[in-house]
């Protein structure tokens, strides 16, 4: 949290406030870019810091709770980068747009275009094209477990990974999901196909 | 007499003397210099950014397709015709609307990918992990959907391969498929619906899915450390 300081905070105003958020036993920090016009406060002592509302000098208190130290501002360093990372997929959009515009069949009406499955559609396109039709459902089925058991996934890996036998076992679903992670990756290229 | 301010007035005027500014405006800009972004904030992280701002070319390039699409059987493929050889820049649009589609689908898959490579998944973050799954669901029906508006041989063809593999996943899939397709055959039904749900229900639900993911991103924070 952030307590703003007015533009004609004191001195004394302001070691008081620093011994009065210390009493607290909450640890404070000043932020050099402000020219002392700001108090951040460290922890999550939402309650207690806004009970200072309205202390001589103290402006305005900002509840977020994103952190400062570390980072880098919002404005201008981080939305410039956002700037920068925007004008490169729309770049990007552009040059595929231009070189690789999307084809434009035949009136629906005419007739089906027999096309293969899009790429997203190609993993559960093959495990349900590997069973045959009267057992279809089995294909089905494993689709709507593997969409589960992703759904599912914090409640499923609850191990610990402090203890070894937790980090081992946790470890283990991530290979296993990482191959199924691989396998599906290498269906949507179509190269097997 | 001196003029009558109000306590709006004097808290305005306070915060543009406490950051030195001249205007509202630059006293924002001096309020987001306060606001850091998280350290964690790094290398794949970005994905989540290109996401939101590929959603954004999505609902932009999906609005200027929309003034000159119909959504009919008799006239849908026509007017994407005419949207391709008629309207200025038509085609662009068209083709970058259809791209952000796959890169969009892409970036949210590789994002999943990574979140659940880092264990990014794990209390206390477990709701998030959940909304962002139905997200995933929404992108994948943004595309699938999108595909038979043009009323063309190929989106019908997807269509109905998309629908069959929706019918054979039990419980929900069937239902799902029956709703969507809103007859025995894809029909002039099937395209108002896939259209409705392209157009209004999807976007609601990827606002509001959107929304709660990044309440609790804000809540929780990033997740320390890379992949372990």
């Amino acid at each position: 949290m952030i307590i703003l300081l007015r533009h004609d905070v004191t001195p004394a105003e302001v070691t008081g406030l620093t011994a009065q958020i210390r009493a607290m036993g909450l640890e404070t920090v000043t932020l050099d870019d402000t020219k002392g016009q700001a108090i951040e406060v460290l922890g999550d002592e939402r309650g207690r810091v806004l009970a200072l509302a309205g202390s001589p000098g103290v402006e305005e208190i900002l509840t977020r709770r994103l952190p400062l130290a570390g980072g880098e501002p919002l404005w201008p360093h981080f939305a410039l980068r956002v700037g920068i990372l925007a004008v490169a997929l729309v770049s990007l959009l552009l040059l595929l747009a231009g070189f690789l515009p999307p084809a434009l069949g035949d009136a629906a009406s005419a007739h089906k275009d027999a096309h293969p499955p899009e790429w997203y559609l190609r993993m559960p396109t093959t495990v349900l094209g590997a069973f045959p039709s009267s057992l279809r459902w089995i294909g089905g089925t494993l689709v709507l477990l593997f969409g589960l058991a992703v759904l599912l996934l914090p409640f499923i890996d609850r191990f610990d990974p402090e203890t070894p036998r937790g980090r081992t076992l946790s470890r283990a679903i991530r290979a296993a999901g990482l191959l199924v992670v691989v396998g599906s990756v290498v269906l949507m290229t179509g190269v097997l196909s | 007499m001196s003029p009558v301010v109000t306590n709006e007035r004097r808290v305005r005027g306070a915060r543009r003397s406490l950051y030195g500014a001249r205007s509202h405006l630059t006293a924002a800009f001096a309020r987001a210099r306060l606001i850091h972004v998280s350290p964690e904030f790094k290398a794949t992280r970005w994905l989540s950014v290109a996401v939101l701002i590929l959603l954004v070319v999505q609902m932009l390039t999906g609005i200027l397709l929309s003034l000159h699409y119909y959504p009919e059987p008799g006239t849908a493929y026509a007017s994407t015709r005419a949207i391709l050889g008629e309207v200025t820049a038509g085609w662009l649009v068209r083709a970058v609307h259809h791209w952000a589609g796959d890169l969009v689908l892409a970036a949210v898959l590789l994002h999943v990918v990574v979140v659940f490579l880092r264990r990014g998944y794990a209390r206390p973050r477990h709701l998030q992990w959940v909304f962002a799954f139905f997200l995933l669901q929404a992108t994948l029906g943004f595309r699938f959907t999108g595909r038979l508006l043009p009323w063309d041989g190929l989106g019908l063809d997807a269509s109905t391969r998309g629908l069959d593999l929706l019918s054979a996943v039990p419980v929900l899939g069937p239902l799902v498929a029956d709703w969507l397709r809103g007859g025995a055959e894809i029909g002039p039904n099937s395209l108002a619906r896939f259209y409705t749900t392209h157009v209004l229900i999807l976007p609601w639900a990827t606002f509001f899915l959107l929304a709660i993911h990044l309440w609790f991103l804000r809540r929780h924070g990033l997740k320390k450390g890379g992949l372990r």
